[in-house]
């Protein structure tokens, strides 16, 4: 049976949490990344079920860049034109580990509610 | 213009791929129909050259499209993207000239906003920002827009700036196209393209800062991948109009800047003068208007004859000074709307040499 509401849910959780992980995503590289490259490791990353649309992450790039979370550079490329990299600034360093408190904080606290509920989870309600 | 890009095989892609990809870029162009014409530009080349370098590492095209997205979810990222900006104060308009444009940018604000409910750009700006209420004001509602005082410091600065790039390509342009006979001039005129759209682009984001008007933030590069030999690559680079039109405005920028910086420099000064002039001489101060010469000057103020005294400075009555001081704040008011209207069409010229079509495209 199709329920309407997890489409919703599912939306609004990536729209929540895909920040995060891009920005971990380009915090643990030890090199400036370019967006192709990390489109392909959170594609290849993300669990069975859970539809990471590659594209999405160009406009959220640009945001970032705009408020300060990572800078980037040109970098050339040799099977193209010069591809621009992002690393995190300072300011996204800081706001990647606040992030990351409350993540866990909250993945701790949803967890404990949830597993009361007798409910695995583990059936495809889509 | 692209006539011997297509020659070659489409960027290193078989012609299947490249239609495949071509049929994508075309779905979001009409998925993104409506939109800022930067905000598409952007949107179109960061689907076409990720799809090109995904391809290229061989994934096939179908994958590599599935993977990036349906054309309606990738449209309502950059619409959030979008409104993401005109919160943060540039000015996005969020056009209504379709109705499937509006249900996707109401989606865009619907999920952005907790899945509430349809919030419009500039209400959303109010709450972020309490002076755009008094920006409402007819007429000094001027005074309260930042982009109007950014137009000016624009309409002033970009004169070095026009100027710098002048000096730059003038040079650049002059030095490689004295060496073209020893050939080390080829790889200097493609320095001087390629410099060209850097400078277009660092334009677009210095009107973006001051003027409020979302600029192109991606340059359109010429694909040369797939294609063999220094040479040929060189003259994919050089036969590329844009590129030469992009030189173009650089070039012709310099004279409209002049234009520019000699009108506002010459009304902000009168304006700011009479206001100062005005006030000055109402708090009683001596008289700010002091001319050294022997010649005997006189000035008329609506009927009223000021002559200079043994100094040669004037003394004005109060009703002169107040009005003195009105026409500069007149004259001010004019000036931040003029400034404000000049960088609008201004913008709009720099945004229409920059925004292109995809090459997957033209090549269909």
């Amino acid at each position: 049976m199709a329920l309407p509401l997890v489409d919703k849910i599912e939306r609004d959780l990536s729209n929540g949490t895909s920040w995060l992980v891009v920005l971990a995503a380009i915090a643990r590289s030890s090199e400036p990344v370019h967006g192709y490259e990390i489109a392909r490791q959170l594609s290849e990353e993300s669990p069975e079920g859970l539809n990471f649309k590659q594209g999405t992450l160009y406009p959220m790039l640009r945001t970032m860049e705009a408020e300060g979370l990572i800078s980037s550079t040109l970098v050339p490329s040799n099977e193209g034109p010069a591809r621009k990299c992002f690393r995190l600034t300072a300011d996204g360093r800081r706001t990647l580990s606040a992030w990351i408190r409350l993540w866990k904080d909250t993945d701790r606290w949803v967890n404990r509610v949830i597993s009361g509920t007798g409910l695995t989870g583990g059936s495809n309600v889509r | 213009m692209f006539a011997d890009v297509s020659s070659h095989d489409s960027g290193g892609m078989g012609k299947s791929d490249a239609d495949a990809v071509a049929n994508y870029v075309n779905d979001l162009e009409r998925a993104l129909l409506g939109a800022d014409p930067a905000l598409i530009h952007d949107a179109l080349i960061d689907a076409e050259s990720h799809l090109r370098a995904a391809i290229a590492s061989g994934t096939p095209a179908l994958a590599a499209i599935e993977a990036f997205g349906t054309p309606s979810d990738i449209a309502l990222a950059y619409f959030r993207e979008q409104l993401s900006a005109a919160r943060d104060g540039v000015k996005e308009p969020v056009a209504q000239s379709s109705a499937s444009h509006q249900s996707t940018v109401g989606a865009a604000n619907s999920q952005s906003n907790g899945g509430s409910e349809f919030v419009h750009s500039s209400k959303t700006n109010e709450s972020v920002r309490p002076w755009s209420r008094l920006r409402k004001i007819p007429i000094i509602g001027i005074y309260f827009d930042p982009y109007a005082w950014g137009s000016i410091v624009f309409l002033t600065f970009g004169f070095f700036l026009a100027l710098a790039a002048f000096v730059w390509v003038v040079g650049l342009g002059a030095v490689a196209i004295g060496l073209l006979p020893t050939l080390i001039g080829i790889p200097l005129l493609i320095a001087l393209l390629g410099s060209a759209r850097a400078i277009s682009l660092f334009f677009g984001e210095v009107i973006e800062v001051l003027v409020g008007i979302r600029m192109p933030k991606r340059a359109y590069n010429v694909d040369v991948s797939g294609v063999e030999g220094f040479w040929r690559r060189m003259l994919l680079w050089i036969k590329d109009v844009r590129g030469w039109l992009t030189v173009g405005f650089l070039v012709g920028n310099l004279p409209v800047a002049v234009c520019f910086f000699a009108v506002t420099v010459s009304l902000l000064t009168a304006s700011v003068a009479m206001i100062s002039w005005g006030i000055g001489t109402m708090l009683g101060l001596d008289s700010i208007v002091t001319i050294a010469t022997d010649a005997p000057i006189t000035i008329d103020i609506f009927g009223t004859t000021y002559k200079a005294d043994d100094q040669g400075s004037f003394h004005f009555s109060l009703f002169s000074s107040a009005l003195i001081t009105l026409i500069g704040v007149a004259l001010l008011t004019a000036t931040l709307w003029l400034s404000k209207g000049a960088a609008f069409v201004y913008a709009q010229v720099v945004k229409a040499i920059q925004v292109v079509r995809p090459q997957s495209l033209l090549q269909h």
